[in-house]
């Protein structure tokens, strides 16, 4: 078993307990209970930084390309982007909603671990990093700003139907997680605007022509960009708030995972880079 | 040492006799005091609530009886008859600790899991050390019984939820809007339940106040009162879209908020959630209100099946807390006992040391030992030793037995006995 296999195993690990502890903080434990879950949930995000960093010199290329790259990525910049709103906010039960997916999508990249793919030597340049960094921190925060929109959805629910259970006193207040998607959309929109104008920068500079228009991925980007920049609109132009703003954000959700999974293992994309070997 | 508490609560004395029994703060050092005065070998505390009147009493033995304690408390109380004296309840030793940790987690309440309790007790212990009546036994099971109250609380539903119809609207105002402190509330119409919510909402420390009824001089009164502002009835629509919780409670025969201008009120506020409570019967909010986005409309009856089913989840949650009282009675129970087992050790080793001493003297003092050729002080002070490590061999095997007896819970039935044989008295208030 090589150390990135081990390192895996470890996070997935450490992604079943945390998502654990924070279900059971959810849905049944006492409200004092739970704790512990971020130290989890940042030893398993150290564990796939490692794995990244083991691959990317192994390979001697950006770990970011492939199925297993990519949604590894994605787990991580989730997983940061709820840890850096932790710290600074009480998020209370939104990690119980959250941290099941993003268990999923990590255990989920070990299917495509043993892949091969061949990058392309030519395009591994720092822009190109910071292009897939840029996406990855909006991916991260866009995801984020939706499983937020999920428990505002719940809470309304809840409020309108009048029923007040466990899941209801364990998440945050409705004011609150509106705030919360009010402070994530601003720094996501840029990072991934930023992201999309160093793609188009890549396409010019590499002479990959028109091609790219045709892309699915791009498609499924712009697409996503075109969501949030209808809710970046409505929430820091129109100051617009409140239950419609959630479903917005939802529906940003499926153009993520679209872009993401649907593109990856639907249709093929010159996004890749890649050839299997 | 024996802990024992007698007292009267809501469930064994109806008020008319409870109210006689009760002491204000004011009068609390007065009582601790007379109490002490005929207890001086007692710790003690009183605990003085509308719902109870107890005594708990640490007494290093079985002097301090329940019937003392009664008799102590009713002295100088107005008709105090037998209906009164036989209402108490009287509890020693385990049943005593089990009933105080009970009374401090808020499962004898009259509401269980009301949070008033805790501060009563403490309350009741700070005027106890006051009035120097709590020491080496008393503090420490206090501070134990506040600290498994707050587990109680903190592990299971038992605190969860309000149970009052104007506590429950502030609840879920709480629930809507996380920070109070930056919201407006409006009240329409001036009705009691009403204003009750509005003093809940206010003592959170809204932003703003504004008080809307037909009768200007009763709405002028009522912002007066709770520092808000009057506002013309007329004006309703207008201050709609400012209100981020609205209560009405009018006595109108029509409803007077319309799902048209509440829709309008929604949008001029960008959409923010807006939480409306209908206090009035009839309604004072069309019904239609509450299916608009972002508005949360509350009804009477819905406040109250929320009181009613938060008081049901508090209920569910008391075998829990039983359990967790269970824990803690144990562990302080040994706790206690340690505590007590080292006053028996003791008066073991002083009676142990007594006999030896008074063995010693009579001798010389009959000049058995004295006139013995060649006894010097260095003779002397070996048989004093001699005679003292005889009687701690003697009492060696009493006092690990009494250790294992502790250890295996049988304590208070060991204690008793070596109590007993060795004809251990308690110790004489002059010798503390």
């Amino acid at each position: 078993m090589t150390a990135e296999v081990l390192l895996m195993v470890v996070a997935c690990g450490l992604y079943v307990a945390a998502s654990g502890l924070a279900v059971h903080r959810l849905v049944r434990a006492a409200p004092s209970r739970g704790r512990g879950m971020a130290p989890l949930l940042s030893a398993a995000a150290v564990c796939l930084v490692a794995v990244l960093a083991l691959r990317g010199l192994r390979l001697e290329r950006i770990p970011a390309f492939g199925i297993f790259e990519a949604l590894v990525w994605y787990g991580l910049s989730v997983t940061l982007a709820y840890l850096c709103m932790a710290v600074r906010h009480d998020t209370r039960g939104v990690s119980g909603i959250l941290l099941p997916f993003v268990t999923v999508v990590v255990i989920g990249s070990l299917a495509g671990m043993h892949t091969q793919v061949v990058a392309d030597a030519q395009i591994q340049t720092a822009w190109l990093g910071l292009h897939i960094a840029a996406a990855f921190v909006g991916y991260g925060m866009f995801t984020l700003e939706s499983f937020l929109a999920i428990a505002y959805l719940i809470q309304d629910r809840n409020l309108k139907r009048k029923r007040f259970g466990r899941v209801f006193h364990r998440l945050p207040p409705l004011e609150a997680l509106d705030q919360l998607m009010h402070e994530q959309i601003g720094f996501a929109f840029l990072m991934f605007s930023l992201s999309i104008v160093l793609g188009v920068f890549l396409t010019h500079r590499f002479g990959w022509g028109t091609l790219w228009t045709t892309d699915p991925k791009v498609a499924g980007a712009a697409a996503t960009w075109l969501v949030y920049a209808i809710l970046f609109h409505l929430r820091l132009t129109a100051d617009r708030h409140g239950r419609r703003m959630a479903m917005v954000a939802l529906a940003g959700l499926a153009c993520v995972l679209v872009t993401f999974l649907g593109v990856h293992l639907m249709t093929s994309s010159i996004h890749d880079f890649i050839s299997p070997k | 040492m024996n802990l024992s508490v007698v007292g009267i609560n809501f469930r064994t004395t109806p008020v008319a006799l409870r109210e006689r029994l009760s002491f204000s703060a004011d009068a609390m050092p007065a009582a601790l005091a007379h109490l002490s005065r005929q207890l001086p070998r007692a710790e003690l505390l009183l605990l003085s609530t509308c719902n109870r009147t107890e005594l708990y009493a640490a007494a290093p033995d079985e002097s301090v009886s329940c019937d003392l304690l009664i008799d102590l408390l009713l002295i100088g109380i107005d008709g105090a008859d037998q209906a009164l004296r036989a209402s108490f309840y009287r509890k020693e030793r385990l049943e005593a600790l089990a009933h105080f940790i009970t009374v401090a987690s808020s499962l004898d309440s009259m509401i269980v899991g009301e949070t008033e309790i805790l501060g009563q007790v403490k309350r009741a212990y700070d005027a106890a050390v006051a009035s120097e009546t709590v020491g080496r036994v008393l503090d420490p099971l206090v501070q134990r019984v506040f600290k498994v109250a707050k587990r109680v609380r903190a592990e299971t539903d038992i605190s969860r939820g309000r149970v009052s119809v104007g506590s429950v609207a502030v609840e879920l105002a709480e629930e809507v809007f996380e920070d109070l402190s930056s919201k407006t509330v409006m009240i329409v119409g001036a009705g009691e339940v009403g204003e009750q919510t509005l003093k809940h909402l206010v003592d959170k420390g809204v932003k703003e106040a504004l008080v809307l009824n037909r009768s200007v001089e009763r709405g002028r009164a009522l912002a007066d009162q709770y520092g808000g502002t009057a506002v013309a009835f007329d004006r309703l629509e207008e201050y709609l879209a400012r209100a981020d919780i609205v209560i009405t409670s009018t006595g109108a025969p029509h409803c007077i908020i319309h799902a048209d201008a509440m829709r309008r009120a929604v949008l001029n506020r960008h959409q923010r959630p807006v939480f409306l409570i209908d206090l009035a019967v009839p309604r004072d909010v069309e019904p239609a209100v509450g299916d608009l986005d972002n508005v949360y409309l509350y009804n009477i009856d819905d406040l109250q099946k929320v009181a009613d089913d938060n008081l049901a989840l508090r209920q569910a949650s008391v075998d829990a807390a039983r359990r967790i009282i269970e824990e803690e009675v144990a562990e302080a129970a040994a706790l206690f006992r340690a505590g007590t087992l080292g006053a028996v050790m003791k008066r073991i080793d002083e009676k142990a040391e007594r006999i030896a001493e008074s063995e010693f003297t009579r001798a010389f003092a009959k000049q058995t030992v004295a006139p013995i050729p060649g006894t010097c002080d260095r003779c002397r002070d070996e048989i004093r030793h001699m005679l003292r490590r005889a009687m701690g061999k003697m009492t060696a095997d009493t006092k690990k037995a009494l250790n294992e007896a502790a250890r295996e819970g049988r304590w208070d039935e060991y204690a008793d006995v070596v109590e007993r044989l060795l004809g251990l008295t308690p110790k004489d208030p002059g010798d503390e």
